[in-house]
């Protein structure tokens, strides 16, 4: 991490599979991509803190009958503050929150008819919040980071998220 | 922290709202009352329908039903879309998701609309049952207490073998003893969610009755009638017969499961008891479903009988007429079926526990005597040439023949 004053920033994406609750017991993983910017700032020796940003998107669907769907697409925003030593390994630990924009469509085919027009069809918006802990490996003196990561998810309207895993990988700029 | 505090505020407020007040009238996908007047059977529909007996939406309880998701069924043995489960453990309550829109429910997500479809399913089975059963709503509720509808669960088979049976078979379920309805998970296999389909929900749902009626309140996975792979087929029989009278329509499975179709309409089974005994124990081309195909002949002579005796099958009035006398038949058919074995010196030999058409003829001749003798006779004369005609004309014994077809 080639940090030696100020702040360095860098940006990046995160392959990211969200845990989904389907039905029952069943948990289905949901793709979902997000792109991220940072800014390190050095608080001790080897030690920074990590403010982020993120967006992520969300459109994967679980197996569904085939006469009703009830589809949701979720794009999201989050700001977030990290703790990170660096080494060659790179633990972090984050905390953050955002706000998550859910669209929700149905698609509704023979033999099922429907009364009225997309009734349920809305947008949401959800607070949430979430901890994060990584495992960072940099490569090129650091100026590039792949960084392993763990995330749970408190998302109070949605009991069905929680857990999120995912590889980010930034860039220095 | 005041800025979080103000954020999630502003974040509650402006999206789903979840609440723990009575709301009685939820979207879901349910099968309209047939149309008597113009003949016609309405299609599935996705709409507003009222929940009378729903006292807490955000937990999906209400006065006889509640839904559960997750958790896992503990069982002992399976047959058809029976389960015999000694205990439900890790369940937990449905993550219900929805909005209010001019006071009706909007649920937010594929599995709250189903929450609320079977829920509808199950409570109209449930203030039907009078009318389709003639049994009281009240001594029922007495006995079946507040059911559990389950939403998939896992499954742990104390027998590992029957795992391969539940991926085929399983897609819904009624545990008797435990008097809990089993839903499988989705699959894009699907049509019409079975979990929303009242055609299978009234076909489970009389399991129950037959549960209340021909075991007599009581059923025990040990038991001889609970063993003879004949009453496996006639409870599922039965119940098909039951999602007649409930829906007027006759393909229990095609609209959820297209690739079925045919092979559960009780209106056309194109192969006699006959046909079955010829081909032995292997699996007749045109009904694979082992003691199902005993059921489908017991079903279709139920409902040709019906329709010989004036039945508008668009009335659901007429058609719950034909379902009471079927179940007021089955509250008796058990004694008389005891007694029969006992006449025939039977009583003592071991129940025929598996699918074989020679061997499990002896007790369904006798149980169709029993079936006959509970019936009025008038009743049992008309219906006994439809008996007949699907068994084989020399099927039932010749004192049956004597006594209850003419």
């Amino acid at each position: 991490m080639p940090l030696i004053g100020g702040v360095v920033t860098a940006i990046g994406f995160n392959l990211q599979w969200m845990d989904f609750l389907s039905y029952g017991s069943e948990v289905y993983e949901r793709f979902t991509p997000e792109a991220v910017a940072y800014a390190y700032s050095p608080v001790g020796d080897d030690y920074f803190l990590r403010a982020g940003a993120r967006i992520g998107y969300s459109n994967l669907q679980p197996d569904m009958p085939q006469s009703v769907k009830v589809e949701e697409s979720d794009i999201y925003g989050a700001a977030e503050m990290g703790l990170l030593r660096d080494g060659l390994l790179i633990p972090t630990f984050t905390v953050g929150t955002g706000l998550l924009r859910r669209k929700v469509s149905q698609e509704i085919a023979d033999p099922i008819i429907i009364t009225g027009s997309n009734p349920l069809s809305q947008i949401q918006i959800f607070p949430f919040l979430y901890s994060t802990v990584g495992l960072g490996l940099p490569f090129f003196n650091g100026r590039i980071v792949a960084e392993m990561m763990y995330r749970y998810l408190w998302v109070p309207q949605d009991a069905r998220m929680g857990n999120a895993y995912g590889v980010e990988v930034t860039v220095e700029l | 922290m005041k800025t979080l505090g103000i954020l999630f505020a502003v974040g509650v407020t402006s999206c789903t709202q979840l609440s723990t007040e009575n709301r009685d009238k939820a979207y879901v996908v349910y099968l309209p009352d047939t149309i008597a007047s113009q003949h016609t059977l309405a299609p599935f529909t996705l709409g507003p329908q009222t929940l009378t007996t729903l006292t807490d939406a955000s937990q999906m309880k209400g006065q006889y039903f509640q839904i559960r998701q997750g958790g896992a069924l503990h069982i002992q043995d399976m047959h058809g879309s029976l389960i015999a489960s000694d205990k439900y453990t890790n369940h937990k309550p449905p993550a219900v998701r929805y909005t209010l829109r001019d006071g009706i429910i909007v649920p937010s997500d594929y599995n709250t609309l189903m929450f609320f479809s079977a829920f509808y399913g199950f409570e109209k089975n449930f203030t039907n049952l009078d009318t389709n059963t003639g049994i009281s709503k009240e001594d029922f509720h007495n006995w079946i207490g507040n059911v559990q509808i389950i939403f998939e669960p896992s499954l742990l088979f104390e027998n590992p073998t029957l795992f391969i049976n539940s991926i085929e078979k399983i897609n819904a379920a009624y545990a008797p003893g435990q008097k809990q309805f089993i839903l499988y998970q989705r699959s894009s296999l699907e049509a019409v969610p079975l979990a929303s389909n009242l055609q299978v929900i009234s076909h489970e749902f009389a399991h129950a009755v037959f549960e209340y009626t021909f075991f007599k309140k009581h059923y025990n996975p040990e038991g001889r009638y609970e063993q003879e792979e004949t009453i496996r087929g006639i409870n599922e029989g039965y119940a098909d017969f039951a999602s007649f009278v409930a829906t007027g329509r006759t393909a229990i499975t095609s609209a959820s499961i297209p690739i079925f179709t045919g092979q559960r309409d009780i209106k056309t089974v194109n192969y006699t008891f006959q046909t079955l005994l010829q081909d032995g124990n292997t699996p007749n081309p045109t009904c694979a479903g082992e003691f199902y195909c005993y059921g489908s002949l017991f079903a279709n002579a139920l409902y040709q009988w019906s329709i010989s005796q004036g039945l508008n099958p668009y009335d659901p009035n007429q058609r719950g007429h034909f379902g009471s006398i079927v179940t007021a038949a089955l509250l008796k058919t058990q004694d008389f079926l005891t007694q029969r074995l006992e006449d025939l010196d039977f009583s003592n030999t071991p129940p025929q526990t598996t699918y074989n058409p020679k061997a499990n003829s002896p007790m369904l001749a006798a149980f169709f005597h029993a079936f006959l003798q509970a019936l009025s006779h008038a009743q049992s004369v008309s219906l006994c040439p439809f008996l007949q005609n699907n068994f084989g004309s020399d099927f039932l014994q010749t004192d049956t023949v004597a006594t209850r077809c003419h």
